[in-house]
């Protein structure tokens, strides 16, 4: 578009746009991703110290037990000592937690039947929370690691695996978008730096807040949580992040920038 | 308990293998697409004489919108004298054929058909009118649609390359600001059409016939023997069937046309419905004979192929997730970095389809539609919802396949009433692309 022009004569139809960007601006826009994905599995262990140092943290504030440490080395490149907290076993009160699983059961149940759009998830949650009440309910402790009964160490250990691939992929996934729409080179490399930046702390975040559930609802939660809290989450951010980078851009171009 | 674990890991990793393959293929197009600065649109024809062209209006019930698209076709530009509208009185019990009889008595070029009886659905109706149409080439249009003044020349300007058999244009949502689904289905339409569509067509690929806003030569349509009245996506259908007897199937991105979507998930679930079953039928006619096709090449054999199964990554995702359980709650997701790897592919692929995503994303971002790119993190739900009403639908498939029981064609409800502005796109800004019933 001419600059200064008013945009509605001289942009072109919209099925012939494409990129701004050139292509030497998307090859810059991959080394700024490769660069930073590599950046995070040279310097994962500080990374994941940081990490650790801010669920330390909100544990302490929520007043969390914390019963020990475990050491998780992450593709033999990174490693961190991790605060371990105790997990609600319900000694003598067995009933209690299938009595929370069937509520929670009820809960969502009763949220897909009254809103069909949300059926099928509430339905998948249902099952993340049924499959756990039922095996310990039924006492299949074979069919349960017994680690996941004794402490968070499973859970914790699982979490920050899956949460540093997630961090190595994610400079790669916003780079994709990125380096073809925005323009201007500094909020290029913004998006690829601020997204794994804000995953980082958004994770500490959530493994304490799931940490904490664990300790006072059991450890048949543990699946839903990593799911609900870990997975999802994670891309309900990916997606916030692809729609902030398209508004910023399209806004841009529709500016005149 | 071992046996268990054996079984979802490796359920676990095929699930994973084959959503990495779609994966990376919206990847493919999305790059593409947004490099794409001079795309094939057949402006520059030359020597082309405008064939006979027969427009045929299917018109089941279609009393309150019947008006508004035979009028929008009367004004199209096409010569008068190389057009006929064909507009077919499908078995309505309300006041659809009159409509088309005032029209036709007014109007030389339209032809009221009526279809009093016979087998309910669109292909039947299609069958009935091809049989009635002059034409070289038939173009078609759904009764809920406005096409504008000069869709019908753009639609029918690739036909100038003789290998040509089906064009198909894009289709707007009109009414994706009436309510969450329809904004959703508005940005899953665009990824469809601005992106995937589009890149096949200009990587060399198949694009898909949509069985509306799309043209089909009548010779070729004969040569492979018609409508297929028997299935639920006579569309894809009749692509595969195109392709296979070595015909082309071309894609026109500016030829728009709006359309109402689903506003409701009831609705879109039905509509949905019919889709998935359709199309897996087609599959299961297709699938073996499109990857051995010798005329085509193995790109092509590969896309056609994950387009024809690609309803069935619903029920692989949601198999690659049971999968995961047992081997999170056994502990055997831990010590392989290989399975978490794995498990986010899957992850990426559920909750969002990371790829599909990027491709709405460059969709909203070509279109210009700033605003509706803030719709992408809720684009989560209509993902699981889908998910969920592909594998029931997938389910229905096999029961009543298995039964031996044939399937009904369900018509998407409409929701539109009246009269209403109409614009052939230009461009973001001009709030007659695709916000024409804001």
């Amino acid at each position: 578009m001419v600059p200064g022009a008013r945009g509605g004569f001289l942009e072109l139809h919209r099925s012939l746009r494409a990129t701004p960007v050139s292509s030497s601006g998307s090859v810059f826009a991959f080394l700024a991703a490769a660069s930073l994905s590599f950046g995070i599995v040279q310097y994962g262990s500080p990374i994941l110290q940081f990490h650790e140092s801010v669920r330390r943290f909100l544990l302490d504030i929520s007043g969390t037990l914390i019963t020990g440490h475990g050491t998780v080395a992450i593709f033999g490149t990174a490693a961190v000592s991790a605060a371990i907290t105790a997990v609600e076993t319900f000694e003598g009160r067995a009933w209690l937690p299938v009595t929370i699983g069937v509520a929670e059961l009820c809960i969502c149940i009763i949220v897909g039947l009254r809103v069909p759009l949300l059926r099928s998830l509430m339905y998948f949650f249902a099952l993340l929370i049924a499959i756990p009440v039922l095996s310990s309910s039924l006492h299949l402790s074979s069919a349960t690691h017994r680690a996941l009964n004794q402490d968070s160490r499973l859970f914790v250990y699982t979490w920050l695996k899956s949460q540093f691939v997630m961090w190595v992929l994610m400079p790669w996934c916003i780079a994709a978008l990125a380096a073809f729409t925005e323009p201007a080179w500094w909020k290029r490399t913004l998006w690829i730096v601020a997204l794994p930046a804000y995953s980082v702390i958004w994770s500490s975040i959530r493994l304490a807040f799931c940490a904490s559930v664990l300790s006072v609802a059991g450890p048949d939660i543990s699946l839903f949580l990593w799911s609900v809290f870990g997975i999802i989450t994670d891309l309900i951010s990916l997606c916030l992040f692809c729609s902030l980078v398209v508004y910023s851009a399209g806004r841009g171009l529709l500016n005149g920038a | 308990m071992d046996a268990l674990v054996l079984l979802s890991r490796c359920v676990f990793l095929a699930a994973a293998a084959i959503l990495l393959v779609y994966a990376v293929r919206h990847y493919l197009f999305s790059f593409f697409r947004l490099k794409l600065t001079r795309p094939e649109d057949y402006s520059e024809t030359e020597g082309f004489q405008l064939p006979s062209l027969s427009v045929i209006v299917p018109m089941h019930k279609e009393e309150a919108v019947a008006p508004d698209i035979l009028r929008a076709l009367i004004d199209s530009d096409y010569d008068p004298a190389l057009l006929e509208i064909l507009a077919v009185n499908d078995r309505s019990s309300d006041g659809t054929g009159q409509v088309i009889a005032d029209f036709a008595a007014q109007y030389p070029m339209v032809r009221a058909l009526d279809r009093l009886e016979g087998r309910g659905g669109k292909p039947a109706a299609l069958k009935f009118a091809t049989e009635h149409a002059h034409g070289e080439v038939i173009v078609i249009f759904d009764a809920d649609y406005i096409p504008g003044p000069a869709i019908l020349k753009m639609l029918v300007a690739p036909f100038a390359d003789a290998q040509v058999a089906a064009v198909m244009g894009r289709v707007v949502p009109s009414n994706a600001h009436d309510s969450l689904m329809s904004g959703l289905l508005s940005l899953e339409r665009a990824a469809g059409y601005q992106v995937n569509q589009q890149a096949r067509f200009g990587l060399g690929l198949t694009p898909q016939f949509g069985g509306t806003v799309g043209g089909v030569r009548a010779s070729a349509l004969a040569a492979v023997g018609g409508w297929n009245t028997e299935s639920l996506t006579e569309d894809t259908d009749l692509t595969c069937r195109l392709v296979l007897a070595g015909w082309r199937v071309s894609y026109v991105n500016h030829a728009e046309c709006y359309e109402q979507v689903p506003q409701t998930w009831e609705v879109r679930r039905a509509q949905l419905r019919r889709w998935v079953i359709g199309h897996n039928e087609c599959f299961h006619r297709f699938g073996l004979r499109v990857l051995r096709a010798p005329h085509l090449s193995i790109p092509e054999r590969l896309d056609l192929f994950l387009v024809l199964a690609c309803y069935w990554t619903a029920p692989v995702m949601v198999a690659g997730w049971v999968a995961s359980i047992p081997l999170f709650l056994s502990g055997h997701a831990l010590p392989s970095d290989a399975a978490i790897l794995a498990l986010l592919v899957i992850s990426c692929q559920t909750f969002s389809s990371q790829a599909t995503l990027l491709e709405m994303a460059a969709a909203c971002f070509l279109d210009l539609e700033v605003a509706r790119a803030l719709l992408l993190p809720l684009s989560l739900l209509n993902f699981a919802a889908s998910t969920g009403a592909v594998c029931s639908a997938l389910t229905t498939f096999y029961i009543r396949r298995g039964r031996g029981q044939g399937f009904t064609w369900d018509k998407t409800i409409r929701y539109q009433t009246g009269r209403h502005a109409n614009g052939n796109g230009n461009g973001a800004g001009n709030p007659g692309n695709g916000d024409a019933k804001r």
